[in-house]
């Protein structure tokens, strides 16, 4: 009573970092939030730790070697790079592929889109401690894995795309078996769905949790899920059809799916409802696939072209740009990965949350890490890493060009 | 709407259930091998090397080198022979692929690892 | 000479009892055990095998773990209180076999009525509150101490732990303590295994409760904040390592043979099994076999363990089944359903105790 005038109590402000190595991520990123009790009031996101010079090393690669190279950008999406710079490559060339290399190509996309989401799924549940639903969903996740090790010959990377088509056909026993396993699937994945709606203990953590509203999340140019879960009609597959999604989408059996919660779990219904799309998607390319050779030749020196493929990867829109040169390696290769757009959506989603809630809407967005790293200089002598920003960067690359001049 | 338990039912049907888990290392049996799967790297039919040198070009990892064909080997028209290093191998398949005369295969033996670099050429 | 004889036979027979069988060594046994038997049930109803490899079934894997974390590097960090650090665990260890020593496992006292733990006097049960919540607070300092961020946080949460299950856990402990008129364990146990079985309805809403509760004292999932590994990489335990770490998760083991064995004690009859058969044959001369001789130490103790593996098996199905809440939503369901229910639940049972039973003709 001594003091004059109101006595205001905040809790001091500590800023606790997640990351680069953290439990919640399995990749280096590191995100520095200041919290005051558990309320986050400021969210940091730094990246640059998984820098790998792709770009720089595809120049001295031929487009050949270049398809492997991209397929290992991101070991859950490596269909969509390895597909992606095949339609780029073949997009330069101006070849058309064959019909059935089309329906082939799409479906080891689609098939990649119900293992990413699924795993998506565990990692959500193992984010919220629901490790079982982690064990089960992730159980379930080997009978697509199972599929796609059976077409292409690896779990992982599957290396089907080339230039000028895919690279295995699709047999009928083959056919028979993934119809098969689909049934399993969809039964498996509509439960994993009403595990996460009607489980009380998962739903309070995802329901109103990193609110993203649909103007903020136009803002920050959020693609894929994030933004499909805040109501943005942003799907390259339907406004941008390529490949085998052009006839798929004229029969009008398939919609996009959208979400207008804008939170955690809309964009977890998004993804969960996009599996169950994705399966009826298969069912329909295996059933109307038409019979022909699977793959177009292509000479190895592609014309001079600058071209922009993109396509829906499970976490949205992935833009390959391509410049040839007329010999077999290209000029310039840039890879927009989806993730690199969401990431500023997520320092405006983490604000006002609780610290508890950080894991899950950092996983939100799917985040992977290894697909976004682009630009940190690191000094070795002073030890310091620099962030630089985009004006900076520009006159820094503006000056190196001048020195170095693009060779003719 | 959202309650308690929801997963409770397929616990219970876990516990009847056999485990998913694949007791691998100790037992073999269960894990299934697809035909076709793109494992160890094999220099199959040596008779039909000309050692053109294709998968050596193509290979994106640079795993395959070409060496000069040693007294045990069959000789190839230029001399040299690849051997793949399977540290470097991606297990792509396009030497395979690019190979004209079907001399190389990717064996479905996924068991690749070794306690050294030197176990790990495939001659 | 014979007395001093004496003396020294009575004084060896208690350092047995309290280092070798039902005390330190034993509840060790008992601690990794259940250890054991929780990893597996929780790794069945997830569809995996859990350990394996170490012993039949993997039974060793817990010893074994903790043997290795024995001889980990033990590392203090430069901003804590040195001291102060490396006593937590030694406190922590020490509590929870202090309270464990009360468990009514085999009867150490066969002039008293009832199966009398190692330790045992009038009004032990506030005793084992008040342990508990002692152990709690020692959390909550293991994390300041750390003088680590994210120890601060799973100190805090610890707390808040602390305030909202605390009580829904004391008032379920207050009906077998109002129907016996007794706050002793092991009269406790004894009275209501005399009671009439109607008396079973009442205890079935405070089971539910100390269960739940028990659930989150132990910080299990969906309780588990105060070490969430995903949130704050382990909470209070995140500078821990090596010996210490080995003592904190002995502990915390030992903690959770205490809670079961407190719910076998207070709400399923502790050691007495056959006994409830109401045929003379069993409840009268099985009994008095079993409470005279030594039969009964392994009878006891069987039936024990039995009972209380049923408990961590409730538990661990607790633990599969849900994921985990966060902190300001398991205050709001401790404070909004909880701890009213607990309340409501001690109203109906003196209603019940008033005016009920004697209508209905009770004893």
């Amino acid at each position: 009573m001594t003091s004059a005038g109101k006595r205001i109590v905040i809790p001091p402000r500590v800023t606790i970092p997640i990351g680069p190595q953290h439990p919640a991520l399995k990749e280096p990123g590191m995100f520095k939030l200041t919290v005051e009790g558990e309320h986050i009031v400021d969210a940091e996101v730094n990246i640059g730790y998984n820098h790998r010079s792709i770009e720089k090393i595809s120049e001295n690669n031929t487009h050949l070697q270049n398809l492997y190279l991209a397929s290992r950008i991101c070991g859950i999406c490596s269909a969509t790079h390895n597909g992606n710079y095949a339609q780029a490559v073949e997009f330069a060339a101006e070849v058309e592929i064959p019909e059935r290399a089309k329906f082939i190509r799409t479906l080891i996309w689609e098939l990649d889109r119900i293992h990413s989401h699924i795993l998506w799924l565990g990692v959500a549940f193992h984010e919220v401690g629901f490790d079982t639903a982690f064990m089960l969903s992730w159980r379930d996740r080997e009978i697509v894995m199972d599929m796609l090790e059976n077409i292409s010959g690896n779990r992982i990377h599957h290396d089907m795309s080339t230039i000028g088509g895919v690279r295995r056909n699709i047999s009928d026993a083959q056919k028979e078996q993934m119809l098969k396993g689909f049934d399993k699937l969809e039964e498996r994945v509509v439960f994993y769905r009403d595990v996460a709606i009607h489980e009380k203990t998962f739903w309070n953590r995802i329901d109103g949790v990193g609110m993203l509203e649909p103007p903020i999340a136009k803002k920050t140019s959020a693609v894929g899920p994030t933004g499909r879960g805040s109501g943005l009609k942003v799907d390259v597959r339907f406004n941008d059809p390529v490949q085998a999604y052009i006839p798929m989408i004229d029969t009008g059996d398939f919609e996009m799916v959208l979400s207008d919660r804008g939170d955690v779990a809309g964009r977890s219904v998004v993804r969960v409802l996009e599996v169950i799309e994705a399966i009826n998607m298969c069912r329909w390319l295996l059933n109307n696939m038409p019979d022909g050779p699977i793959r177009a030749r292509v000479r190895p020196r592609i014309q001079p072209n600058e071209v922009l493929a993109r396509h829906e990867a499970p976490r949205g829109e992935l833009i390959h740009y391509l410049i040839t040169n007329g010999t077999n390696k290209p000029d310039r290769w840039k890879v927009r990965a989806p993730t690199y757009n969401n990431w500023t959506s997520m320092a405006h989603c983490l604000r006002g949350d609780y610290l508890a809630d950080a894991p899950i809407i950092l996983a939100a967005i799917d985040p992977c890490y290894s697909c976004t790293d682009r630009v940190v200089i690191v000094d070795g002598n002073g030890e310091t890493i620099r962030l630089v920003s985009l004006d900076n960067l520009r006159i820094e690359s503006n000056k190196w060009h001048k020195e170095h001049p693009r060779r003719e | 709407m959202a309650r308690l338990g929801k997963i409770q039912p397929e616990l219970m049907k876990n516990v009847r259930s056999k485990q998913a888990t694949v007791r691998y290392p100790f037992v073999k049996a269960g894990i299934n091998v697809p035909e076709g799967l793109r494992a160890r790297w094999d220099y199959k039919v040596p008779e039909r090397c000309t050692g053109c040198k294709i998968c050596e070009r193509v290979c994106p990892a640079e795993a395959i080198e070409m060496i000069k064909c040693r007294p045990e080997d069959s000789q190839t028209k230029t001399g040299f022979r690849p051997i793949c290093h399977l540290d470097r191998c991606v297990t792509c398949g396009q030497c395979v692929e690019s190979c004209p005369r079907g001399v190389l295969i990717l064996t479905d033996s996924f068991e690749m690892a070794f306690l050294s670099r030197d176990d790990m050429v495939v001659y | 000479m014979q007395t001093a004889l004496d003396a020294t036979i009575q004084l060896l027979a208690q350092a047995l009892a309290v280092f070798v069988f039902p005390g330190i060594l034993f509840i060790t046994f008992l601690a990794l055990l259940w250890q054991w038997i929780d990893r597996k049930v929780y790794a069945r109803l997830q569809n995996r095998f859990g350990p394996l490899h170490t012993g039949w079934r993997g039974i060793l894997q817990p010893l074994m773990d903790f043997v290795k974390l024995l001889g980990k590097e033990d590392l203090t960090p430069k901003a804590a209180d040195r001291r102060s650090f490396a006593a937590v665990p030694v406190v922590m260890l020490v509590l929870s076999l202090v309270s464990a020593m009360f468990l009514p496992i085999i009867d150490m006292d066969p002039g008293t009525s009832g199966v009398q733990g190692i330790l045992s006097f009038e009004g032990d049960l506030v005793f084992l509150l008040f342990m508990s919540t002692l152990m709690a607070i020692t959390i909550v300092l293991a994390g300041y101490f750390s003088s680590n961020r994210y120890g601060q946080t799973g100190s805090a949460r610890t707390g808040m732990l602390l305030i909202s299950f605390e009580i829904p856990l004391v008032l379920a402990l207050v009906t077998p303590a109002l129907l016996t008129g007794s706050l002793r364990l092991s009269i406790i146990t004894h009275e209501l295994s005399k009671l009439s079985p109607a008396y079973i309805w009442l205890m079935i809403i405070p089971f539910i409760i100390y269960v739940i509760s028990l659930q989150a004292e132990l910080e299990r999932i969906p309780f588990d904040v105060s070490h969430a590994e995903v949130e704050i990489v382990h909470g209070w335990q995140v500078e821990f390592s090596g010996k210490k770490l080995a003592m904190i998760n002995l502990a915390e083991d030992i903690m959770l043979v205490f809670g079961a064995g407190m719910v076998t004690a207070l709400f399923l009859g502790g050691p007495l099994l056959l006994e409830f058969i109401p045929i003379p044959l069993f409840s009268v001369e099985f009994a008095g076999f079993m409470a005279t001789t030594w039969v009964g130490w392994v009878y006891y103790t069987l039936v024990f363990i039995f009972k209380s593996s049923l408990v961590i098996i409730v538990l661990s199905n607790m633990r599969t089944a849900f994921a985990r809440w966060r902190i300001d939503q398991i205050v709001r369901a401790a404070w909004k359903f909880m701890v009213p229910l607990a309340i409501i639940n001690l109203v109906l049972v003196q209603i019940a105790l008033t005016y009920i039973f004697p209508i209905l003709g009770v004893v």
